[in-house]
């Protein structure tokens, strides 16, 4: 009985179950039932036009959560991804109106302040031993401060040709899902092929057993935190590229979002695992809900209530089927 | 009477249990004994409702037991007493003992705190606890807490009081304490069933023996009619003979660890010394909190050393972090928490595996990518060679059992290669077959690989089976050093005896 038992759970398992126990799977059947529901109710859904349009949102957002995801791994938390995004639209905008650099440098340069932002982060994360979330709360305040203070909430020019980023095609899509792609491909060989990435999962998983393996937990954690402002910074540019302006008002709603994408995309926000093609999920499925719900002339007033709804309808379906699927195995 | 018919349970089609018949009797210690994964811990759970059985049922007083979770199985008089104790640490003991009946002592929403005080006591003193009701549980020791355990389970009333490993955590003096409550408890005719892989106290304290084998039931008899022998055999299906491993005659060999002067604040050490050779084991002998793993910890740079020095082949090194120590001097450690800081319990056992050595699996030097097929194969193979029982090592670590885990636990640190390994209590919660298994690897790392090895244990013919020399620890202090491989030539016994006189 045993041995039948072996075969079947390595190889024989059919191909319906091997995909129902993936911890991504309820985020890709959401996707492709979205996409039906979408395609059938609504014409303009599947246009062209409206699909680039999608195209360069998914990738917005796929952003701010890899902003996000980056400490949800290690089980923590960046409640100041909004605000560092804020205070890098404010660096960029600054170094292209008011110190007229090229573009060239304006890139590397606010990356490297987002960098900084983690590392504060990180730094006092790891010293003061207190938990990311509350540390976050303050930087966030910190930082969104500093970045009204500066701006006084006006927005900055950008430099001519700095929006062709986000406005520009690449085969047959944007340039920006392009990047996501590029972004998400990224992320698998960072975690499925390399060591730090196999670490951050480790921090993750059992903080205290990595230590024990030799891991440099803390390290890890400020890299992770430095990493996650850094993407920061960077989908603060991509989303001043977009819209052609440095406002100081970006990232006001990215916790909440980022945060959505992990935990519909099926990823713990306990920490330990990372799925690429959940987290690509997630990110689809809110930018189509929210896209959606616009086609179907759902109030617009009400928006952020229907995807609540949704939001809640994903996690419960992904913890019921968590549970069915731990009996199964 | 306690009846069980017919049980039988699978996990993703592995057979857990087959078809389990048992009776346990009112006023009766009764032991369940059987190697891990022979399905101990899995009938305990479907006893107390925490598991539900494909098949079969569990009959008390006549009644068959419905349970749909363990709060269900506490109201029908099933209590559980188990390793992992769970009492909330913040709260006070009295609270914790009357915590699932508050309601009987709250009038209008508000809490009568001298009843509870006083309801506490009463049960604090059935257990021979000499606290205040009010201490916060987790200022007590692991032994405390589960006499609370137990105190909370009288409270409830319980008809059946299930011990999982108690006095796997008791100094001898408080497993004692525990046999006299044991005792006591059988003449008020509560259902014991006692679970332990200690024989010796199975003997001691257990009328009737039940003993299972792969999720089989083997037999049942009297304790009094039967042999230690006997009772292995049943176990694990062959005689079992802790002897005498010869000699590793490491006297000579050039010294590879040393420490000297350590002190440490935060476990109140001061001033310890300590060395050990290539090709040796050194054991640390002393109950758990004597300074042992605090010291080994200290040296290794898991927790903070204030002063000190420590030489790795006559060579100061730096042990700032524990990283350091394996890094860069080649340095493990095996840790006693094999739950808590030793395994990813939520990842595959592949994962475990090979989280030491990823490095060796890089597609070359020049790209440093992690190749998934080189993974497997490592997995499979130490799989294969330390029979974790297993239907393939993408399953997560907490599906096996304690002594698969500890497999696990090693074979991480075997292929690291590491040339000093300090081994904290490798076989705790470790059945017979496993522990005999692990011995001959810890024995065979020195005696043919070299290494030098640092065995910590608090079982006295663990080490004295493998140590040959050996500190003994007591109060944060080494007491005594035993040396000479005659000395460990000697019958176990009069070992025993000598290392008995530091103690008293």
């Amino acid at each position: 009985m045993s041995m039948e038992a072996t075969n079947a759970s390595s190889k024989k398992v059919p191909l319906l179950k091997r995909f129902f126990v993936q911890s991504y799977s309820s985020a890709v059947s959401a996707t492709i039932l979205l996409v039906l529901i979408f395609s059938i109710f609504t014409t303009a859904f599947l246009s062209n036009y409206n699909l680039f349009n999608l195209s360069r949102t998914v990738a917005s957002y796929g952003f701010i959560a890899a902003a996000q995801m980056m400490v949800v791994v290690i089980g923590g938390m960046n409640v100041s991804v909004g605000s560092v995004g804020a205070l890098c639209t404010v660096v960029c905008g600054l170094l292209m109106q008011e110190a007229h650099l090229p573009t060239i440098l304006v890139v590397p340069i606010t990356i490297i302040a987002g960098l900084i932002c983690g590392w504060i982060n990180g730094q006092l994360i790891t010293r003061l031993k207190l938990a990311p979330f509350v540390i976050t709360l303050a930087m966030s305040f910190i930082y969104d401060g500093v970045a009204t203070g500066v701006s006084h909430g006006y927005p900055y020019k950008v430099n001519a040709g700095f929006d062709e980023l986000g406005r520009g095609r690449f085969l047959g899509t944007s340039q920006l899902f392009a990047l996501f792609i590029l972004l998400v491909l990224v992320l698998v060989v960072v975690f499925r092929f390399t060591l730090f990435g196999r670490n951050v999962l480790a921090v993750g998983g059992n903080e205290a057993a990595a230590r024990l393996s030799g891991i440099r937990a803390d390290r890890i954690t400020v890299l992770c935190n430095m990493l996650s402002c850094g993407m920061a910074a960077i989908a603060a540019m991509l989303w001043t590229s977009r819209t052609g302006s440095a406002s100081p008002t970006t990232g006001a709603d990215w916790m909440l979002y980022s945060v959505a994408v992990c935990a519909i995309g099926g990823i713990s926000l306990n920490g330990g695992n990372f799925t690429a093609i959940g987290f690509f999920c997630g990110a689809l499925i809110l930018t189509m809900v929210r896209n959606g719900l616009t086609m179907l002339n759902v109030d617009i007033y009400f928006e952020k209530a229907f995807l609540g709804v949704i939001i809640l309808f994903a996690v419960s379906v992904e913890s019921i089927r968590s549970r069915v699927a731990r009996r199964m195995v | 009477m306690l009846e069980l018919k017919n049980i039988s349970k699978s996990f993703g089609g592995v057979k857990a249990l087959r078809n389990i018949s048992a009776e346990f009797h009112e006023g009766e210690i009764h032991a369940i004994l059987g190697e891990n994964g022979a399905g101990k811990s899995t009938l305990m759970k479907i006893v107390c409702g925490i598991y539900h059985a494909d098949q079969g049922e569990v009959v008390l007083d006549g009644k068959v037991m419905k349970l749909h979770d363990y709060k269900d199985a506490v109201r029908n008089g099933i209590s559980i007493v188990n390793q992992e104790i769970n009492l909330i640490p913040e709260s006070s003991i009295a609270e914790n003992i009357v915590l699932d009946k508050m309601d009987q002592f709250t009038k209008m929403g508000f809490v009568n705190w001298k009843k509870v005080r006083e309801t506490a006591r009463v049960y604090m003193e059935m257990v021979g606890l000499d606290f205040d009701p009010m201490t916060p549980v987790m200022k007590l020791s692991a032994a405390h807490k589960q006499l609370i355990q137990i105190a909370k389970a009288l409270s409830a009333n319980a008809k059946v009081l299930m011990l999982d490993e108690p006095t796997s955590s008791l100094t001898q003096y408080e497993a004692n304490m525990l046999f006299d409550l044991v005792r006591e408890l059988k003449k008020k005719n509560v259902i014991m069933i006692f679970v332990s892989h200690k024989l010796e106290e199975v003997m001691e304290i257990c009328d009737k023996v039940t003993v299972f084998r792969d999720g089989q039931y083997i037999g049942t008899g009297e304790t009094k009619g039967l042999t230690k022998q006997q009772i292995i055999k049943m176990m694990i299906g062959r005689e079992s003979n802790i002897s005498y491993r010869g000699r590793l005659d490491a006297e000579n060999n050039p010294v590879a660890l040393e420490a000297k002067h350590i002190c440490s604040h935060l476990h109140g050490l001061e001033d310890l010394n300590f060395y050990v050779r290539k090709g040796e084991i050194l054991g640390f002998y002393g109950l758990v909190g004597s300074g042992r793993s605090e010291l080994a910890r200290t040296v290794l740079g898991i927790d903070k050393m204030d002063s000190g020095e420590v030489y790795l082949d006559g060579k100061r090194i730096n042990t700032a972090t524990f990283a350091d120590s394996l890094h860069k001097h080649g340095i493990g450690y095996i840790t006693e928490n094999r739950k808590e800081e030793g395994l990813f319990l939520e990842d595959t056992i592949k994962m475990n595996i090979n989280l030491n050595t990823l490095r060796q699996f890089y597609v070359s030097n020049v790209l440093p990518l992690i190749k998934p097929n080189l993974e497997d194969k490592n997995a499979d193979r130490f799989v294969r060679r330390l029979e974790i029982k297993t239907p393939t090592a993408n399953l997560k670590a907490s599906s096996l059992s304690g002594g698969n885990q500890q497999k696990v636990a090693i074979s991480k640190w075997l292929s690291v290669g590491c040339d000093v390994l300090v081994i904290d209590e490798p076989t705790v919660g470790v059945d017979i077959g496993a522990k005999e298994y692990i011995h001959d690897l810890i024995w065979d790392l020195a005696a043919k690989e070299k290494k030098a090895i640092i065995l910590i244990s608090s079982d006295m013919n663990e080490i004295i089976s493998l140590a040959r020399r050996m500190l003994i620890f007591k109060e944060k202090k080494i007491v005594q050093e035993l040396v000479g491989e005659d000395f460990f030539a000697r019958p176990g016994a009069e070992i025993s005896a000598e290392i008995g006189k530091v103690f008293i």
